[in-house]
């Protein structure tokens, strides 16, 4: 599978967030997007799942434009925002049905991508008496639900704690080893272990970084 | 959308054991309410009374004879009570707060009155209550104009016609005005549709009853905010990136909330409007309710911002579209403006449903106003999803 975007651009009024967004990728790769707060990592990914409109630009993979084919962009591509995309009210179980059909969600539970997320221990659970890994679990565990081979992932084990992370960036690592491609805005030392390529979002343009681990000099790029 | 639908309706079904708890106290909160507003006990009636002094009417046989007719029979509960005293006692007890206005029947009144020429009577009240006052003075001027002014002009007439034709002309007086007195029982009949000035259909007891309906609906939506406040937008937007736009979101929240709104507001209105004959004319009242409530909920971000935002916005509108006392106490431009807010409409449509005429003007009125509503939480709602920065 290969991935590539175009000169992506998003605007908020006057404002050029994003001016000209390009990169290339292939599955079984994880490219992490890091910047200042406010440089725009967000506003990639939301519009390369959709949820907003870019104002330019294009995103391939194998060839078909994402942005101009929804019915597409929606089977490849999974997105899990910052925050709790869950109903805190309800059960896992309910959530999940919102995704899943009742047949896929038990064979998924039983032996599946939600088994290999732990979801089954907590199935049952209501959310608001969840941990932060067990939402964040659910929530990926959600977004996996039409096995999509790219995933977008907005800080996805920020403000977790080590365990949680560690057990998040194992499952990570397995959808990558099975051909998946991850994109991951963070700040996380831990998630940019992760990933293979990094990139730096600098006045709405991406600036391909080498992280060596040196966290000092990633805070010098910035 | 059916699995989005499905799941609001799950939590619709967790909140609603609550829901129906709360909407059970405000009920009985509202109802006790109302009973102590609208309840007049025996002993009450002097204090229910509009307290008046009449000046001037010292040495008429007949104004007097009308007067204790008057205090005697005049059993309408929220009507005048007169007594008669000379200027300077009225202005004393008008100070002091016993009376609320005093009248001056000028002198040679009845006189001028039998020539036909009915003179202009003096009324004097403080400025404090403007709108209670001049709800009642046209109430004053008309027991004396017309119950005792006219009636006695007619009174004599016809004793000067009886003595004209050679009858005894006392007798005929006496006798129309033993008749007269009697006629006065029926007052409590012409307060209903003048005295209070409210409303044609209703009375001052079925106009309360609606305001308190529409203050009812109003609150009843709080317990529903924790289904509709301070909701994380990932959801939406994980929705949105697949397909669910955010127009069909928020189509099946509002449906499952105007739902459970319709389930838990029918049986209160029902017991409001005594019996379910135009319960159906309630349902445009509901849903401007529910609109009006859900683009609330839709401003605010965390719960109690939003209990209070729907809370204080639902009494203001209450308040002002006369839902707690009569419109006509409010100056006309309120009162004007009473009209056209969504709470006048729905006071206005409830009253409707009780006196069995539903008019399609308010029915359109309350739906533009819920599409209204429904289209700025929309545009919210959307401004929430796609607002990605960072």
């Amino acid at each position: 599978m290969q991935v590539e975007m175009k000169g992506i651009a998003k605007r908020y009024g006057k404002k050029m967030v994003l001016r000209d967004i390009s990169l290339s990728a292939s599955g079984g790769q994880c490219i992490g997007i890091l910047g200042a707060n406010g440089c725009g990592k967000s506003t990639l990914l939301s519009v390369l799942a959709g949820v907003q409109r870019a104002d330019g630009g294009a995103f391939f993979c194998d060839g078909v434009d994402l942005l101009r084919s929804p019915r597409h962009r929606m089977a490849l591509v999974g997105y899990v925002p910052q925050g709790t995309p869950l109903v805190e009210e309800l059960s896992a179980r309910d959530n999940l049905l919102l995704w899943y059909d009742r047949e896929t969600l038990k064979q998924e539970l039983d032996g599946g991508v939600l088994a290999m997320l732990g979801i089954g221990n907590f199935a049952r659970v209501t959310v608001s008496k969840m941990s932060g890994g067990m939402k964040k679990r659910l929530a990926i565990g959600c977004v996996m639900a039409n096995r999509p081979p790219i995933l977008l992932l907005d800080e996805p084990t920020a403000a977790l704690d080590l365990a949680c992370k560690q057990s998040i960036a194992e499952y990570l690592r397995r959808y990558r080893q099975a051909g998946g491609l991850l994109l991951l805005t963070t700040h996380d030392t831990m998630e940019l272990e992760l990933c293979d390529a990094w990139y730096i979002i600098r006045d709405g343009v991406l600036v391909p970084f080498s992280y060596d681990g040196d966290v000092s000099k990633l805070v010098a790029n910035l | 959308m059916r699995k989005y639908f499905v799941l609001q309706m799950k939590r619709l079904l967790r909140m609603l054991p609550p829901v129906l708890l709360a909407a059970a106290v405000l009920f009985g909160c509202l109802a006790a309410i109302y009973d102590a507003v609208t309840r007049v006990e025996p002993d009450d009636t002097k204090q229910a009374k509009f307290q008046v002094g009449l000046v001037g009417t010292a040495g008429d046989t007949y104004l007097e004879l009308g007067l204790a007719a008057l205090k005697t029979f005049d059993d309408s509960r929220f009507s005048v009570e007169i007594t008669t005293m000379d200027e300077a006692q009225a202005e004393r007890e008008l100070i002091r707060g016993d009376i609320a206005a005093y009248v001056v029947i000028p002198e040679g009144f009845m006189d001028a009155a039998l020539r036909g020429d009915i003179r202009p009577l003096k009324y004097v009240s403080t400025s404090g209550a403007v709108g209670l006052v001049s709800l009642f003075k046209d109430e004053v001027t008309s027991v004396i104009g017309e119950l005792l002014a006219e009636a006695q002009k007619g009174i004599y007439g016809a004793g000067l016609a009886a003595d004209s034709v050679g009858q005894d002309g006392n007798s005929v007086i006496n006798r129309i005005s033993i008749r007269y007195v009697s006629f006065i029982l029926d007052r409590s009949k012409t307060y209903r549709v003048t005295e209070l000035g409210i409303s044609e259909e209703t009375g001052l007891e079925e106009y309360l009853l609606c305001g308190f309906g529409v203050v009812l609906l109003t609150l009843i939506c709080l317990p529903f905010a924790p289904m509709l406040v301070g909701r994380d937008p990932a959801l939406g937007r994980m929705l949105a990136a697949r397909g669910r736009s955010v127009f069909m979101q928020v189509c099946c929240e509002f449906a499952v909330y105007f739902g459970g709104l319709l389930a838990v507001c029918l049986p209160c209105l029902w017991l409001i409007l005594k019996g379910g004959a135009f319960l159906a004319g309630t349902v445009p009242v509901i849903l401007m309710v529910a609109a009006l409530s859900y683009f609330l909920y839709e401003l605010t971000r965390d719960l109690i911002g939003g209990v209070l935002l729907q809370f204080c916005a639902g009494l203001v509108l209450c308040f002002l579209s006369g839902c707690f006392y009569p419109v006509s106490f409010f100056p006309e431009a309120v009162r004007k403006a009473a009209e056209l807010l969504p709470t006048g409409l729905a006071r206005i449509r409830l009253s409707e449903c009780l006196s069995g005429a539903v008019s399609a003007k308010v029915t359109l009125g309350l739906t533009a106003c819920a599409v209204l509503f429904f289209g700025a939480a929309l545009l919210l709602r959307y401004r929430k999803t796609t607002a990605v920065r960072g």
